[in-house]
C-alpha cells in the first residue's frame, strides 16, 4: 500500500467512527507516520474499530496552575480522542499527564509530527510494568519500546523539551529499508475491516445520485 | 472627458489584485491558461533538460490492439510510458469515472518493463481502479478514442489524404483521457517519494507528462491503423496538423473538492500568476518589440477563440462577446506608449471589458515577459500541513476571522437556498457528486466543503462563550468544542496565503462548480473549455505543444493560443 492509501483510508474510517473534523485527518496522518516507520498504526485503528471507545464525551482536564500541569481525566480513553489536545497543552508549556489511555503510539506520532516547532517533546508511559519512552525534535524522533502490545498506557506523561539529542532516529521505511517497492504492508483482515468502516462515509448509488455527477446519458462522442 | 483622462501618467506602485476580486467563482471560471500553467512549464523543462522520447516497442495488431512502450530519457532517471490499447464498441465507452473499459490504458513507470514487469502491468493497468499498482508506477491513466474524429482520421490517412481542417478544429483531439491518477492512489508512488527522486519536483508534472505522451501515442496509433488498413496508399499525419491537435479530457466534480482540500496549493498557484501579472504591470516603458508581440498574440487569441467549439450556450455567448470586444478595437495602442502602460491597460480593461476578456488579456501580458515570470513556476508547490497554534487567544482568532474571513458573513446560512447543496463521494468508485440537501439522501455523509458555513458556526460559538471563559486559548477551547479543530487550523494557517479560499458559498443553490473546474484546468494549461453542464466539462490539453521531435527546436514556447488555421 502507498502512504496515501493508508492515510486517506484511515481518515475515512475515523470519519465514519464520528471523530470530530480535524481529529480524523490528524490521526489519519499519525497512522501513516507510524506505519511508514514500521510502527503499528493500522493495528491501533483496527482495535479502535473492533472495540470502539465507549465514551465519545469530550475530553476533560484538571489544571494545576501551581505545578503548571494538566491532567486528562477519564478511564481508558482512546488516544484517537486525546492525542491532539494532550500535545497541544504540552506545546504551550504544560506538563501533561494521562492516568491511563489506549494507543499511546498515536501521541508519540502526534508530537513527532509537530516538527515546525523550535523545541521538541518527550513522552513516557508504562505498559506491562515496563517503561516505554519516546522523544522528538525538528522532524527527528526515537522510541524505546520495552513492552510488546503497545495498546494500553498507564501514567503517561508528555513534556516539551529544548535541546534534545536524538541518538537513534527512526528511519522512514520507504526510503531506508527497501520497502518502497512493496509499500506499507498490513494484516489483510485488519485492512479489510478498516476499508469496510471507511466505506460508511460513501453515499449509496442510486439513479438520482448517478445524475449528480453531471455527465449526460450519452457522453460518447 | 474621454475614458483615458482619468488614468494618470505617473509611475505607480502596483499592488497584487485583491482576493475579493480574484477568488470569486465567476472570476475563477473566466481564467485562461498562461505560460506558468503546468503543461507549458513541463514542455520548457523537457526542452531545457534535453529529454528524448523513444518508441521501444509497438506490438499492435491491424486493429490497433496491443502494447506499446516508450522510453523517456531525462537527466535524472529514465521513465517508461506503457500503453495497453484496445478497441471498444462505441456503446461501451463512457467518460464517467464509473466506466470499466477503455480504448487505451496507460502507466508511467520508473522500472524498465521487462517480461515480468510487463506481465504485471498487463494484469493490472487495463483494470484501472480495480487493479493494483506498485510504487514503481508514478501515474495511472486511460483514454477513449474520439468517436467524432479517430476513425475519420484513420480512413483519411489510409487513403493517402490529410483530414479536413474543419473536422480537426471541431474536435481538436484524437483521444480523450477520462482520469489521470497519481500521488499514491491504487498503490502508485506517493508524491513525496516521487519528489525525492528529483525528476518531478512540482505538483502535477508527472500527470502532465502522461497526458503529453498519450497525445504522442494517439498520433502513432492512427498512423499504425491507417498503415495496416491500406498498406500501399496510407500516409502520415502532417506535422502541423499533429501540432494543432491535443488530448481531450472530460472532467467532473473531483477537481472542486481538491481545491478546497489543498488551500495552500491553490493559493500558491494563484499567487504565482498574480505576481507575474504584478511584475508586468510594474514595467514603466514598453519596448516596440513587446508592443508588436502584444498585438500579434491578440490576433492569435482571436483566431483561437474562433476555432473554439462548444455546445454550451452560455460559453458560446461568452466567446461571441469576447470576439465582439476584440473586434471593436479596444484602445490598447494608446496605453502602450504611456508610462506604466500595461497597468493602465489592465485598469482600463477592468472597467470596460468582460471578465473573460480581462483574463485573456492578462494571460497575454504574462506571455510577453518570460524573462520576468518563468522563474515563478518554482513557487507553485506547497505542503498540506496546517499545524494548530494552541496558544492563540480566542480574541486573536476572532480578529483573524473578522479581517480575513469577512466574506463568509455575506450570506445568511439559515436560508435554505444558501445551504441547498451538499458534496459527497459515491459508493460507486468514490465518484464525487453534488446532491440537493433537502431532496435526496446522503447529506449526513457530506464532504466538508462549506468553509463559509464552518467559519460562521465557529464565530457563533466564539461569541456565545461565557464571560468566564472569554480569556481561553485555542487549546482550552478545543477541549470544550473539539469539532472546531479543523476550521481553526485552517484559519490560523491561511493568514499568509491570500488566495487560499474560494470566496463564495459552495453550498448555495446557485453555485456553479464548473467555475472551479475551469480554474484548476486553466492552471494545468487546458484550452477550449466546453462545459457539458454545470457539473462537468471537456477541455483540450497540449494543443499547439511541440511534438516530441520538436522539443529541441528554437521558438517552441509559443503556443498560448493554438489555432489550426494559423499553422497549429
Amino acid at each position: 500500500m502507498s502512504l496515501h492509501e493508508v492515510v486517506s483510508k484511515s481518515t475515512q474510517a475515523l470519519r465514519a467512527l464520528n471523530f470530530p473534523p480535524g481529529l480524523d485527518v490528524e490521526n489519519g496522518k499519525n497512522i501513516g507516520w507510524l506505519e511508514s516507520r514500521g510502527l503499528p498504526g493500522l493495528q491501533n485503528l483496527f482495535e479502535e474499530i473492533r472495540t470502539p471507545s465507549t465514551s465519545t464525551e469530550h475530553n476533560t482536564i484538571k489544571k494545576n496552575p501551581k505545578e503548571n500541569t494538566v491532567q486528562f481525566s477519564g478511564v481508558n480513553r482512546s488516544a484517537f480522542y486525546l492525542a491532539q489536545s494532550a500535545v497541544d497543552f504540552a506545546e504551550i508549556g504544560k506538563g501533561v499527564s494521562i492516568k491511563n489511555c489506549r494507543f499511546p503510539l498515536l501521541i508519540f506520532a502526534e508530537m513527532a509530527r509537530r516538527k515546525h516547532l523550535s523545541f521538541g517533546f518527550k513522552v513516557q508511559w508504562i505498559e506491562e510494568e515496563k517503561i516505554n519512552t519516546g522523544s522528538s525534535i525538528s522532524g527527528n524522533s526515537e522510541i524505546t519500546l520495552n513492552s510488546r502490545k503497545l495498546v494500553a498506557a498507564y501514567d503517561l506523561k508528555i513534556t516539551a523539551a529544548k535541546d534534545l539529542t536524538i541518538k537513534n532516529p527512526l528511519e522512514i521505511l520507504s526510503q531506508e529499508k527497501g520497502s518502497k517497492k512493496y509499500g506499507i504492508s498490513c494484516n489483510p483482515d485488519h485492512w479489510k475491516a478498516i476499508c469496510a468502516t471507511a466505506q460508511k462515509v460513501l453515499v449509496p448509488d442510486s439513479k438520482q445520485s448517478h445524475c449528480s455527477a453531471g455527465a449526460e446519458v450519452d457522453d460518447n462522442n | 472627458m474621454n475614458h483615458f483622462s482619468k488614468i494618470s501618467d505617473k509611475a505607480v506602485e502596483i499592488p497584487l489584485r485583491s482576493p475579493d476580486v480574484i477568488m470569486k467563482l465567476e472570476r475563477l471560471g473566466a481564467l485562461f491558461p498562461n505560460r506558468l500553467s503546468f503543461a507549458r512549464s513541463l514542455i520548457r523543462k523537457m526542452a531545457t533538460e534535453n529529454w528524448s522520447i523513444n518508441k521501444e516497442n509497438f506490438d499492435l495488431d491491424n486493429k490497433g490492439i496491443g502494447t506499446a512502450i516508450y522510453k523517456i530519457n531525462t537527466p535524472i532517471i529514465p521513465v517508461w510510458f506503457v500503453v495497453f490499447a484496445d478497441d471498444l464498441e462505441a456503446s461501451e465507452r463512457t467518460d464517467r469515472v464509473i466506466a470499466e473499459k477503455w480504448d487505451a490504458t496507460f502507466a508511467l513507470t520508473t522500472k524498465e518493463p521487462d517480461k515480468e514487469k510487463l506481465q504485471n502491468l498487463k494484469e493490472n493497468i487495463p483494470l484501472q481502479e480495480a487493479g493494483r499498482c506498485t510504487s514503481d508506477e508514478l501515474i495511472l491513466s486511460r483514454a477513449n478514442k474520439s468517436v467524432r474524429l479517430f476513425d475519420y482520421v484513420v480512413n483519411k490517412l489510409a487513403s493517402g489524404q490529410q483530414p479536413s481542417l474543419d473536422k480537426l478544429i471541431e474536435v481538436g483531439y484524437l483521444m480523450r483521457t477520462t482520469a489521470v491518477y497519481g500521488n499514491g492512489k491504487f498503490g502508485l508512488a506517493d508524491f513525496e517519494d516521487m519528489r525525492g527522486q528529483g525528476l518531478f519536483t512540482l505538483p502535477f508534472q508527472a500527470e502532465m507528462l502522461c497526458v503529453y505522451l498519450a497525445r504522442n501515442f494517439s498520433f502513432d496509433w492512427v498512423e499504425h491503423i491507417a498503415s495496416k488498413t491500406k498498406p500501399t496508399s496510407w500516409c502520415r499525419l502532417n506535422d502541423n496538423l499533429k501540432r494543432g491537435l491535443g488530448v481531450g479530457n472530460a472532467t467532473g466534480l473531483g477537481m472542486a473538492p481538491f481545491l478546497v482540500k489543498h488551500p495552500k496549493l491553490i493559493s500558491n498557484w494563484i499567487l504565482t500568476r498574480e505576481r507575474a501579472l504584478q511584475k508586468v504591470n510594474e514595467i514603466q516603458e514598453i519596448s516596440a518589440i513587446k508592443r508588436r508581440q502584444f498585438s500579434e498574440i491578440l490576433k492569435e487569441a482571436k483566431m483561437h477563440i474562433e476555432e473554439w467549439s462548444t455546445t454550451d450556450q452560455r460559453q458560446a455567448e461568452i466567446l461571441s462577446f469576447i470576439i465582439r470586444e476584440l473586434d471593436t478595437s479596444p484602445p490598447f495602442d494608446r496605453f502602450l506608449k504611456m508610462k506604466n502602460g500595461w497597468y493602465k491597460l489592465s485598469e482600463w480593461s477592468k472597467e470596460n471589458l468582460g471578465l473573460e476578456t480581462q483574463e485573456l488579456v492578462n494571460s497575454i501580458l504574462i506571455e510577453l515577459y518570460p524573462e520576468l515570470v518563468d522563474n515563478l513556476e518554482r513557487e507553485t508547490g506547497a505542503d498540506d500541513n496546517m499545524p494548530l497554534v494552541p496558544s492563540m487567544a480566542l480574541d486573536e482568532l476572532e480578529n483573524i476571522i473578522d479581517s480575513k474571513y469577512d466574506w463568509t458573513m455575506a450570506f445568511e446560512k439559515k436560508e435554505k437556498a444558501n445551504n441547498a447543496r451538499f458534496w459527497y463521494a459515491s459508493e460507486n468508485k468514490e465518484e464525487p457528486r453534488l446532491g440537493w440537501r433537502f431532496l435526496e439522501p446522503g447529506a449526513d455523509k457530506e464532504l466538508r466543503i462549506g468553509i463559509a458555513q464552518e467559519v460562521q458556526n465557529l464565530k457563533t460559538a466564539l461569541a456565545m462563550r461565557k464571560p468566564t471563559t472569554s480569556k481561553l486559548n485555542v487549546a482550552e477551547f478545543l477541549i470544550l468544542r473539539p469539532e472546531f479543530r479543523e476550521i481553526i487550523q485552517r484559519i490560523q494557517n491561511l493568514q499568509s496565503h491570500p488566495y487560499a479560499e474560494i470566496r463564495d458559498n459552495l453550498l448555495a443553490d446557485i453555485c456553479r462548480p464548473i467555475n472551479l473546474l475551469r480554474c484548476k484546468l486553466a492552471m494545468f494549461g487546458a484550452t477550449k473549455f466546453d462545459p457539458k453542464s454545470d457539473l462537468w466539462i471537456r477541455i483540450t490539453l497540449f494543443q499547439g505543444a511541440p511534438l516530441k521531435e520538436q522539443l529541441s527546436h528554437e521558438n517552441l514556447d509559443n503556443w498560448l493560443f493554438p489555432s489550426l488555421k494559423n499553422g497549429f
